[in-house]
């Protein structure tokens, strides 16, 4: 277990060191056409979410238990906040459900960029939870 | 003067300051659910005063029956902006940190204690709001608990999500 926990720690210490460097001097992380995210979520399960996107819209699996599409918002060159719509899993239900989020991710080479995202989530059933996203993105 | 009183002096020029600075004032008024009742329908009363770009939010949600009581509060202060337009509604989005208080009591039919708990949540906040229908707006308030390190790098945080549906006067 407590290995287990130094493996995740080690290897989310890396992925924001590698967003950090990257911050500096890189592109900017505002996507300019079409675009895909791969992302682990909490706990790193993996895929939590998977989004083709185009521009600043991004439709597919916005979190661990959401489904929907998603509008970004960029305040900077590489930061957002989103506001979306969709279907989650509450349990043994399906339910709609908004989202909104913020995030923010730097481009590194060949397309290729890395973004986190903390993604809050409200089912018309009543429940209200939380997700991160951590992954990479590709630009077409 | 004691360092309590010089504190709230400073706060009192720099509010006084900013109030100044900005003329342009709202107020906002909702109701929606909590995070902290989270798969129960308990409403939850969330409100906001805005001056120029600062946005100070608070909410209260609690439910009570005769046996248990449950209440939360949540205070934030965010620094907001135009994010642009959601169809045909503005979005308006904030930054910032927040704290949530809960309590939580719970006394057995025939017993003379009552077992009592609070919890407590800071860290840093952020706000998304959809103006969908002219004042009428949709909003999203987070504040991302910070708590012991290895949590918080394994993407989790003990999240405290406002949902609200309000209206926003002047």
């Amino acid at each position: 277990m407590v290995t287990t926990t130094r493996r995740l720690a080690t290897l989310t210490i890396v992925a924001l060191l590698a967003l950090a460097t990257s911050l500096v001097g890189a592109e900017p992380a505002k996507p300019q056409g079409f675009h895909v995210f791969l992302g682990v979520g909490n706990n790193y399960v993996f895929p939590a979410s998977i989004r083709l996107g185009y521009e600043q819209w991004e439709i597919g699996k916005l979190s661990q238990s959401m489904f929907g599409v998603a509008s970004n918002f960029y305040f900077t060159d590489r930061s957002y906040t989103s506001l979306g719509l969709g279907v989650m899993g509450a349990g043994a239900r399906i339910t709609p459900a908004l989202s909104a989020s913020i995030g923010t991710g730097a481009k590194l080479l060949w397309g290729l960029g890395v973004r986190i995202e903390i993604l809050a989530q409200a089912g018309f059933s009543g429940v209200l939870t939380e997700q991160g996203a951590l992954g990479l993105t590709y630009d077409f | 003067m004691c360092w309590p009183g010089r504190i709230v002096q400073k706060i009192l020029i720099v509010g006084g300051l900013l109030l100044g600075a900005n003329s342009h004032a709202s107020i906002d008024l909702g109701v929606g659910l909590n995070s902290v009742t989270s798969g129960r329908m308990v409403p939850t009363l969330a409100g906001g005063l805005s001056v120029g770009n600062w946005l100070v939010t608070g909410s209260s949600t609690g439910v009570r029956s005769a046996y248990y009581y449950h209440s939360a509060y949540t205070l934030n202060l965010y620094w907001t902006w135009k994010s642009g337009n959601l169809f045909w509604g503005e979005v308006e989005s904030g930054l910032g940190g927040g704290v949530m208080y809960a309590e939580r009591a719970f006394e057995d039919e025939g017993s003379t204690s009552e077992l009592k708990k609070s919890d407590f949540a800071a860290g840093p906040a952020f706000t998304v709001k959809w103006f969908f229908a002219g004042p009428i707006y949709l909003n999203f308030e987070m504040i991302y608990g910070l708590r012991e390190v290895f949590q918080n790098l394994t993407l989790n945080s003990q999240d405290v999500i406002v949902f609200s549906v309000g209206a926003q006067a002047w």
